[in-house]
C-alpha cells in the first residue's frame, strides 16, 4: 500500500486507489541489467527480430504515465518515455539518460539539467530545454489531476526555466532532495509537445515519448507496442546501445495467478508478471526464468495506530515487535526470493541501516513487557488488563496473495504471546475512511519508493499523520534528511530515523517485497529497474 | 361447486342433505368432476381437517393408497416403508450425507479434535495422509478440521438465507394471491423486478451496500430467493382459494383471516418445502460464492467457499485444498437436491 496515496486529501475514485495501492512497481526508473536479469549477456549473439508477449496481472489504465503509476501502467510506459535521469538497479545511484549532466545546489532547491544533444520523439521533433520546460509547466498546469503518487515529487517545484537550448533549471520553494530519483521514475518522464498539447484526458491512448519502443494501439486488455528505428539514447545501466531487437511488445492481461503461470509454462506467454510466492518454485521447476527484485522502500509490515488504546505504550508495541516470527513468516508464506526486514526500509533503498538485531524474535522478553504493562494471562488464554481483553483489529487490503497467509501466521504467532489479533478485510477506499476515523488498531501495508524519504511520508507527524504518529525526536530527522543535499549526511540522518522508528516501534516490519517476473528460457535480457519495475526491453532478445 | 350456499348444515343432518330432494347424492359429483369433495359431514368439523382437506389435482388415489397403506396394519407399512427406502439408494445417501452434515455443523468437535486454527508451518501443503486425510494447507493447518468446522458457518448462513427468502416470499405470495387486485399487480411487478437480475449480481450489489460478513452474506443470498418463492406461493394460493373446500369454510361462516391462516396456507405450503429443499442446495451455492470472493467470514476462520478460495493459490502443488471443499459444497447441494425431489417428486410418482 502507498501512504503517499493515503496522505493526498483528493477524493480518490477506487481504481485510482487501487493503482496508488499497486505503486509497488512505482519507480522503475529503471533499466540496467540487475542482478536479476535474464542472462543477458551469457546467452550468445542477440538476434533481431520477434515479438515478445507478457502477461499483466491487471490492464494498464492509461498510457499517460502520470495518470496511473501501478504495475501494469508502468511497465507499458517505460517502454515509452524516457526520464531524465537513470537510477542504477544495482547500486541505487543516479545515472545519465536524456540529461547528460546536472547540479544540485547546496540547499537541494535548484537541479540544473545539462540535455543530451541528438534526442528526438518519435514523431521526429527534437529534444530541447524548451519542451522540458514544457513538461514541467504542464505538471503544475494539472496537478490535480496527477496519480496521488507522483503529487509529492513536484508538491514544492515552483517552475522550470530553460536557460539555454540544452539547460533547464529547476526551482523548488523547500528543499527537496529526494528530487533526483523521482525525476528517475516512470511518472516525471518527458513527453512530447504533440502529447502535451492534448487535453490530459485525451493522453490515454495517443502519446509520444522519445522511447525506445512506439505505442501501436492501446486497449485495456492488450497494449501493443512496435520498435523505434534509429534510437539512441538508452540509458547506460542497460548495457544495450541503439535500437531495440524486438520488432513488437504485446502486453497482455491475465488476472487469475495459476493461469498465468500457465500460460507461460505452455508457451502462450514469454513472459508473467506477479508470479505468486507458491508458483515460484514450480515454474523454475519447469525451465523456466524467475527475475525477482526486492522492491525498495517501506517493507511490508503493521503499522499500529498510535492513538488507540493500548497501542499508544511504547512498550506494548515493542512486545508485539519481539512477539512476531519474521523469518518463519518468510519460510512458511514465500520463498528465498523474498527477505525478512531487516529494517524499516528494505536493503535496496538508498540510506538503508541494518538493524536486524533489534527485531530478532523474542517471546519471553514479549512477555515480560505485556506482564509490566499490566496485561497478564493465566494458561494459555488472552492476556487481560482491567477486565479487557487484549484484542487488536489489524486492517487490510488484498493486493497480494502473500498477504493473507502472511498475516493469518502472525495472528497464530501473536495468540502464542496471549495478544488476539482479528483480522479485517477491507477495500481501498474503506481504509482510507477507516484510517482517518481511526477505526483499526493496525494497517498491513507497504510502499516501494526508490528512495528513503518514504520515511517521512509514513511516519511524519505532520498532517495528515494518519498513523497518528507522536514522537517528538522523530520528526526532525525526517525534515532534516530532505532539506541535505549531501548523500552521505543525508543517508546518516535517514539510519538514525530508521533507528528510532524501530525502538520505537512505530513500525512492526516483517518481510520485504520481492517483484517476482518469470519468463521462459527464450527470453534474453529481460530485466528489472530501480523501482522494480519492467526495465526498458531495449536489450532484450529472443532465441 | 353445487353446494348451496345458504347450507349450513348440522353434523346430524347433514347426510341427509346430501342425498336430498334435489336428487343429486354428494357422490356423484365427485364422480362427474373427478374431484374429491370431502363428505359434508367432513366439511362440519373442518377446523379438524386441515391436513386431511386434498388438493383439488385428482389425488384422490394416492389418497386412497396412502389410507391402504395404514389399513394394511403396521407390519405391512414398515414393509412398504422398507421396500421404499431399498428403492432408493440415492436418497439414503443424501438424507445420510445431510445428517453429517449437520451433525458437523453443531458439534464439530465431536468430529475433529484437532484445532482448526493450529498452524505448524512445519508440515505445510503436505498431502492426504493418515495423521491428515485431506491434507494440510499452505500454513500447515489440517484441512479435514477446517472443513468440519467451517460447516457450521456455511450451513447457518445457508439455512439463514432459505429462511429469509421462504418467510418474506410466502408472506408476499400469500398477500398477492389473496388479496389480487392492486395489491396482487403491485408485489407481482416487484417480485419481477427481483427476478430480471441474475441472482448473484445482485447478492453483490447487497453485500456492497450491506458490507462484508456471514449474516449479511446470507441476507443477501436470501433476498434472491424471495422472488421464486413468492410466486410458488401465489400460484398455490390462487388455486387453493378456488377450491371447494374454500368456499365451503366461507359459506360456514370463517372469516378471511382464519380460512386463509387454517385452510390456504397449510395446503399451498407444500411445494413451498419442495423449493425450500431446492433453494437451500442453491443457498449453500452461492453462500460460498461469496465467501470464495471474500464476502463472508474473516480469515482464519474457516468457512467452505473461502477455504476453496485460499486453495487457489497452490492449485498447481496442492490439489486437495481446492478439491475436497469443493467436494463438500458440490456433495451438499446435490444432496439437497435429491431431498428436495423427494419431497415433491415422490408425490408425483405416486400421482
Amino acid at each position: 500500500m502507498n501512504t503517499r496515496a493515503h496522505r493526498s486529501r483528493t477524493a480518490l475514485a477506487a481504481a485510482t486507489v487501487t493503482a496508488a495501492l499497486l505503486l509497488a512497481a512505482c519507480g522503475g526508473s529503471g533499466d540496467g541489467a540487475s542482478g536479476g536479469g535474464t542472462g543477458a549477456k551469457g546467452g550468445g549473439k542477440a538476434r533481431q527480430g520477434g515479438t515478445l508477449t507478457i502477461a499483466l496481472q491487471s490492464p494498464a489504465q492509461s498510457a499517460n504515465p502520470r495518470a496511473f503509476t501501478d504495475t501494469a501502467a508502468v511497465y507499458v510506459n517505460r517502454q515509452i518515455f524516457d526520464s531524465l535521469v537513470d537510477q542504477d538497479p544495482a547500486t541505487g545511484k543516479i545515472l545519465p539518460w536524456l540529461a547528460k549532466s546536472w547540479e544540485v545546489n547546496a540547499t537541494a532547491t535548484q537541479f540544473t539539467f545539462h540535455l543530451r544533444a541528438g534526442v528526438t520523439f518519435s514523431d521526429g521533433t527534437p529534444l530541447t530545454a524548451q519542451v522540458v520546460k514544457a513538461n514541467f509547466d504542464d505538471i503544475l498546469a494539472n496537478k490535480a489531476k496527477l496519480n496521488p503518487g507522483i503529487v509529492p515529487a513536484v508538491q514544492a517545484l515552483t517552475g522550470a526555466k530553460a536557460t539555454d537550448a540544452q539547460t533547464v533549471t529547476l526551482t523548488f520553494a523547500k528543499p527537496h532532495a529526494s528530487f533526483l530519483v523521482e525525476a528517475a521514475r516512470v511518472g516525471l518522464s518527458i513527453e512530447a509537445p504533440a502529447t502535451l498539447a492534448l487535453p490530459w484526458d485525451k493522453r490515454v491512448d495517443k502519446v509520444i515519448g522519445s522511447g525506445p519502443f512506439v505505442l501501436d494501439s492501446f486497449a485495456p486488455g492488450q497494449i501493443s507496442l512496435h520498435k523505434r528505428t534509429g534510437y539512441a539514447w538508452a540509458a547506460d545501466s542497460l548495457h544495450h546501445t541503439g535500437a531495440a531487437y524486438l520488432d513488437k511488445v504485446v502486453f497482455k492481461v491475465v488476472p487469475e495467478s495459476s493461469v498465468r503461470t500457465g500460460s507461460l509454462q505452455s508457451g502462450q506467454v514469454n513472459a508473467i508478471s506477479d508470479v505468486p510466492a507458491a508458483d515460484i518454485q514450480s515454474v523454475r521447476d519447469g525451465g523456466q526464468q524467475v527475475i525477482s527484485t526486492p522492491n525498495p522502500g517501506l517493507v511490508w509490515g503493521l503499522v499500529p495506530i498510535e492513538s488507540r488504546n493500548p497501542l499508544n505504550d511504547a512498550n506494548v508495541r515493542k512486545a508485539l515487535n519481539l512477539a512476531i516470527n519474521r523469518p518463519e513468516v518468510r519460510d512458511a508464506v514465500l520463498t528465498k526470493d523474498f527477505a525478512v526486514a531487516t529494517s524499516v526500509l528494505a536493503h535496496t533503498t538508498p540510506g538503508y541501516v541494518d538493524l536486524g538485531s533489534s527485531l530478532a524474535y523474542d517471546p519471553a522478553q514479549a512477555g515480560q513487557l505485556l506482564d509490566a504493562a499490566g496485561w497478564t494471562r493465566t494458561g494459555d488464554g488472552v492476556r487481560q488488563k482491567d477486565g479487557k481483553k487484549l484484542t487488536l483489529v489489524a486492517a487490510w487490503f488484498r493486493d497480494s496473495s502473500s498477504n493473507q497467509k502472511a498475516l493469518e501466521l502472525i495472528k497464530a504467532q501473536l495468540a502464542k504471546s496471549g495478544v488476539d489479533l482479528q483480522l479485517l478485510e477491507q477495500t481501498g477506499l474503506q481504509i482510507l475512511d477507516g484510517l482517518k476515523k481511526e477505526k483499526y488498531d493496525f494497517f498491513w501495508t507497504n510502499a516501494t519508493s526508490a528512495d528513503g524519504d518514504v520515511l517521512r511520508s509514513s511516519f511524519s507527524s505532520a498532517p495528515p499523520n494518519y498513523y497518528r504518529v507522536q514522537d517528538q525526536p522523530l520528526q526532525p530527522l525526517l525534515e532534516q534528511q530532505l532539506a541535505t543535499g549531501d548523500p552521505a549526511a543525508r543517508n546518516k540522518l535517514l539510519a538514525q530515523a530508521q533507528q528510532r522508528v524501530v525502538a520505537q516501534a512505530d513500525y512492526l516490519p516483517v518481510f520485504e517485497q520481492t517483484t517476482v517476473l518469470a519468463a521462459a528460457g527464450k527470453v534474453h535480457g529481460l530485466s528489472l529497474g530501480a523501482g522494480a519495475g519492467l526495465a526498458p526491453l531495449a536489450g532484450v532478445w529472443l532465441s | 361447486m353445487t353446494l348451496r350456499p345458504d347450507s349450513a348444515p348440522s353434523p346430524a343432518s347433514a347426510p341427509d342433505a346430501g342425498t336430498g330432494a334435489e336428487g343429486r347424492p354428494a357422490a356423484t359429483a365427485q364422480a362427474a368432476t373427478g374431484v374429491r369433495v370431502p363428505d359434508l359431514a367432513d366439511l362440519a368439523d373442518l377446523p379438524a381437517l386441515p391436513g386431511a382437506a386434498p388438493d383439488a389435482g385428482g389425488e384422490d388415489g394416492g389418497q386412497a393408497r396412502d389410507r391402504g397403506v395404514w389399513r394394511r396394519g403396521w407390519r405391512a407399512a414398515a414393509g412398504e416403508r422398507v421396500a421404499f427406502v431399498v428403492r432408493r439408494p440415492g436418497l439414503v445417501v443424501a438424507v445420510g450425507w445431510l445428517l453429517a452434515v449437520v451433525a458437523a455443523g453443531a458439534a464439530p468437535r465431536l468430529f475433529s479434535s484437532r484445532d482448526p486454527l493450529g498452524v505448524d508451518p512445519a508440515i505445510k501443503l503436505h498431502g492426504p495422509s493418515g495423521a491428515h486425510p485431506l491434507g494440510t494447507d499452505a500454513l500447515g493447518r489440517d484441512l479435514y478440521t477446517r472443513l468440519v468446522h467451517g460447516t457450521g458457518i456455511s450451513l447457518l448462513s445457508a439455512l439463514t438465507a432459505t429462511a429469509v427468502g421462504l418467510l418474506a416470499g410466502s408472506v408476499l405470495g400469500l398477500l398477492a394471491g389473496f388479496l389480487r387486485g392492486a395489491a396482487d399487480l403491485l408485489i407481482m411487478r416487484i417480485v419481477d423486478m427481483l427476478l430480471s437480475i441474475p441472482a448473484l449480481l445482485l447478492s453483490l450489489a447487497l453485500i456492497a451496500a450491506l458490507g462484508p460478513g456471514t449474516r449479511n452474506a446470507a441476507l443477501a443470498v436470501g433476498v434472491t430467493s424471495i422472488a421464486t418463492c413468492a410466486r410458488i406461493m401465489r400460484s398455490e394460493v390462487l388455486r387453493i382459494r378456488e377450491s371447494r373446500y374454500v368456499d365451503a369454510a366461507r359459506s360456514s361462516g370463517a372469516r378471511w383471516p382464519r380460512v386463509l391462516l387454517r385452510h390456504v396456507l397449510p395446503n399451498a405450503l407444500g411445494p413451498v418445502w419442495a423449493l425450500a429443499a431446492l433453494e437451500f442446495a442453491g443457498a449453500i451455492l452461492a453462500v460460498s460464492a461469496l465467501s470464495f470472493l471474500g464476502y463472508g467470514v474473516q480469515p482464519p476462520t474457516p468457512e467452505w467457499g473461502s477455504l476453496v478460495s485460499e486453495g487457489r493459490d497452490s492449485l498447481r502443488v496442492a490439489w486437495w485444498l481446492t478439491t475436497f471443499p469443493g467436494l463438500a459444497v458440490a456433495a451438499t447441494v446435490v444432496a439437497a437436491n435429491r431431498l428436495s425431489r423427494a419431497f415433491d417428486g415422490e408425490r408425483s410418482i405416486q400421482r
